[in-house]
């Protein structure tokens, strides 16, 4: 993980897309996934899904509810199988990421133990792990999510947002290869979610790692990612890529120049055409 | 696939647990105490035997019933009686917790003067059954939302009418399981009171064969008052479904 | 500052002032001797006459409720958690569970009386019997109940229920996570435990308030009978009223 370095994927604002050099770490190849009710009823909530993540690469997932996108970040994640297709992470099985304890995750519903301090939820990995705490680690995690004044506070004792970085810590201190974040700010409000992009950024860029990232929102997805995946409405499929070529660091003053506006504008565009037509379909 | 396992584990379970009774009361591996399920079977077969029991499961079970009938309508009528009028709520909500924790026993002896050895064991059930319907009731009644009540606030209703039109309906199905536990405890209450003096019921047969070491005869006894349980249950889960059927 | 704390006493007990009142009015009223029902005041007589007696044997009843209570919730955890890791166990003790929640309390304590015998040691060995079951299906129930979000963390790094790593989940998720659920058996079991020891001594005997009950009734001693009956109301709800703040203390520190 540290032998990898970052590769500068903000290039300068001529429009270029970037280009990705190294090899694609995530490789999703035909990926469908059914859903049976009964011996002859199935819903299809994924159909033929492919496309490639590189390293350090920090992807959104996007789409109207029911899409399929969490479905989708499971198996990528090793927590479910696909019926159909393939999911490579670094040549191996998702599961094999897992098995190593590569995985960290980050969800809506925070997941924090109540009856474990912030100090003793970030240490959780090292003993499910099975390997000895480094107290240091846990503490440049907490000083990381400015968190280190409340290593002693037990969730319930923390705000929405609070437990939210608690929850990023939690999935950082392993160091892991593949980072999975399925709508971590999705319970906050709008000006907490704001604060809370800015604090993921810049916890992200001081060591970039794979990240997916499931989100509702647009302006959200622009800000955090390198490339956006917009997906269909069910029988989720990728319809539309939007390389997002913004400069890192990004700042929420980013967030209100011209360029990031006209992106989100045209994601935006986008997802509007596809719920109208669902709509009217 | 699950669902077979699951069935088969649990027939599996039951099979091993009728062996394990024959076996142990064969052995006596617990003592006299512990017949085999044959024994007590055998016990049963005999005409006089089983007239005794099921006469005397009649009393327990009639003492039950109307302890049934007499807790719930006090319940109900209580737990109403408490939402209509708030002011009472918390000196009713005091009493529940406190009758709740009351040990049934303690009131036979109180009871057998004030009300008469005869009808102790119907007020001990009743008393029974009314812990945990009140209970069952209140908190049936409490748990509609605020934003429904908020509803018909804005709709203006009274108190009366919020409670038949909102709250009621929303505790049906906290109320149906109440009377479930009072059926298990109407029939408890029911024995309980038997053993302050009343001349016939399950309670007498329980006592008196424990005493005299008549150990199929308690076993036996004990069936019958799991079997009236069970009944109790049955009906009113027999009750549930047609309350159902009708009004949804 | 005495106005408010009587009137806000008032709000809350309004119900059992009535019932003592009412006892005194029906006793008067009717005329009754000591023989046949002892008015409230007789009752306190024959308590504050002779306190030792009545402590003695409340004592005893506390104690085997308290130690059977313990013992039954010790045992029934400790089997849960067998349970929880085998499920060939559970499905032993489960057709049992149905067999137990029919009999009634009172048509199982003679036969368990029969059982383990007469003695001192019987009455916590029967309040143990009667508060594992429910503590077992409880704490079950709170283990195999775990927080999907949660399970999910968990086997993101590689920790399942089942497999290897069986004993690690057990001890970081499945037992904090039915701890709520070993409180509130604590407070449910309380009053049971308290009615459980109180029917055995009834039944036996030979000590507690139980037995006082049924030797005062031979003496005809109704004024001792209710006296010890109505401690162990006190007793009981006390009990309960300390399993409850026992549960609300350390409720909070297990769950959200």
């Amino acid at each position: 993980m540290a032998e990898f370095q970052k590769e500068t994927l903000g290039s300068p604002l001529d429009g270029s897309p970037p280009t990705s050099v190294m090899q694609p770490f995530i490789e999703i190849d035909g990926v469908s996934k059914r859903y049976h009710l009964s011996r002859s009823d199935y819903v299809d909530a994924l159909v033929d899904i492919s496309f490639e993540i590189c390293r350090n690469e920090f992807v959104a997932l996007v789409g109207p509810s029911g899409c399929g996108k969490s479905t989708l970040l499971r198996m990528i994640a090793g927590l479910d199988e696909p019926s159909d297709g393939v999911i490579k992470v670094g040549d191996d099985h998702p599961r094999e990421l897992i098995a190593k304890q590569r995985v960290g995750m980050a969800m809506q519903e925070h997941g924090l133990m109540p009856w474990l301090d912030a100090v003793g939820n970030v240490s959780l990995p090292f003993r499910l792990a099975g390997l000895p705490i480094d107290p240091e680690r846990v503490e440049e995690l907490l000083e990381l999510v400015k968190l280190s004044k409340f290593s002693n506070a037990r969730p319930s004792q923390l705000s929405g947002g609070m437990k939210q970085r608690l929850s990023i810590a939690r999935a950082l201190v392993l160091q892991p290869d593949l980072l999975i974040l399925d709508e971590p700010f999705g319970a906050l409000d709008a000006v907490t979610r704001r604060m809370m992009n800015q604090e993921l950024q810049r916890i992200w860029s001081r060591k970039p790692t794979t990240t997916v990232l499931v989100t509702h929102s647009l302006e959200e997805a622009v800000f955090l990612s390198d490339r956006i995946l917009m997906m269909s409405p069910n029988p989720g499929t990728v319809i539309s890529e939007y390389p997002v070529p913004l400069p890192r660091p990004r700042t929420l003053e980013t967030s209100r120049e011209k360029d990031f506006l006209s992106l989100v504008e045209s994601v935006t565009a986008r997802l509007d055409e596809i719920c109208a037509t669902e709509l009217l379909s | 696939m699950n669902d077979i396992l699951a069935y088969s584990r649990w027939c599996l379970g039951v099979v091993i647990l009728i062996l394990a009774w024959e076996i142990t009361g064969n052995r006596g591996w617990l003592g006299s105490t512990w017949p085999p399920l044959s024994s007590i079977f055998d016990y049963l077969n005999s005409r006089p035997n089983l007239e005794l029991l099921v006469r005397n499961a009649g009393v327990t079970g009639v003492n039950a019933v109307l302890g049934l009938l007499f807790g719930t309508l006090i319940g109900a009528l209580l737990a109403i009686l408490g939402f209509l009028i708030p002011r009472l709520y918390p000196g009713l909500s005091t009493f529940a917790t406190f009758v709740n924790a009351l040990p049934l026993i303690a009131l036979g002896p109180l009871l057998i003067i004030t009300v008469g050895e005869g009808a102790t064991p119907v007020a001990i059930a009743t008393l029974s059954v009314f812990f945990s319907f009140f209970v069952a009731a209140i908190s049936g009644i409490n748990q509609t939302t605020a934003i429904q009540r908020d509803v018909t606030i804005v709709f203006g209703a009274s108190r009366w009418k919020k409670l038949r039109f909102v709250q009621l309906p929303a505790a049906v199905p906290r109320l149906f399981d109440g009377l479930k536990l009072g059926a298990s405890a109407a029939v408890l209450g029911a024995i309980l009171g038997e053993w302050f003096g009343s001349g016939s019921g399950l309670g007498v047969i329980l006592v008196s064969a424990m005493q005299n070491f008549q150990i199929e005869l308690l076993w036996s006894a004990a069936l019958f008052g799991t079997l009236l349980t069970i009944t109790g249950f049955g009906f009113i889960s027999l009750i549930r479904i047609a309350f159902f059927r009708r009004y949804l | 500052m005495m106005r408010v704390w009587l009137v806000g006493a008032i709000v809350r007990y309004w119900t059992i002032l009535i019932l003592l009142v009412f006892w005194q009015v029906l006793v008067t009223v009717n005329d009754y001797n000591s023989i046949v029902a002892p008015s409230p005041i007789q009752v306190g007589t024959a308590f504050l006459s002779d306190p030792e007696y009545f402590m003695f044997h409340a004592w005893y009843t506390l104690s085997s409720a308290l130690g059977g209570l313990i013992l039954g919730i010790a045992i029934g955890t400790i089997v849960a958690s067998l349970s929880w890791a085998t499920p060939l166990f559970n499905g032993l003790l489960m057709p049992m569970s149905l067999f137990f929640r029919s009999i009634p309390i009172v048509a199982m304590i003679p036969i368990i009386v029969r059982l383990v015998g007469y003695g001192s040691h019987s009455v916590i060995m029967i309040t143990a019997i009667l508060t594992f079951f429910p503590c077992y299906l409880l704490f079950l129930s709170g283990l195999e109940d775990v927080n999907s979000t949660r399970k999910d963390f968990f086997s993101s790094l590689n920790c399942q229920p089942k497999g290897f790593k069986m004993l690690t989940f057990f001890r970081y998720l499945a037992l904090p996570s039915a701890m709520p659920n070993l409180l509130v058996s604590v407070r449910l079991l309380a009053p049971i435990c308290i009615l459980v020891a109180l029917v055995t001594e009834f039944l036996m005997g030979l000590q507690g308030l139980g037995y006082v009950m049924t030797s005062a009734r031979s003496t005809l001693r109704m004024d001792v009978s209710w006296a010890a009956a109505i401690i162990s109301c006190l007793l009981s709800v006390g009990f309960f009223l300390v399993a409850s703040a026992v549960e609300q203390k350390y409720r909070s520190r297990w769950s959200d």
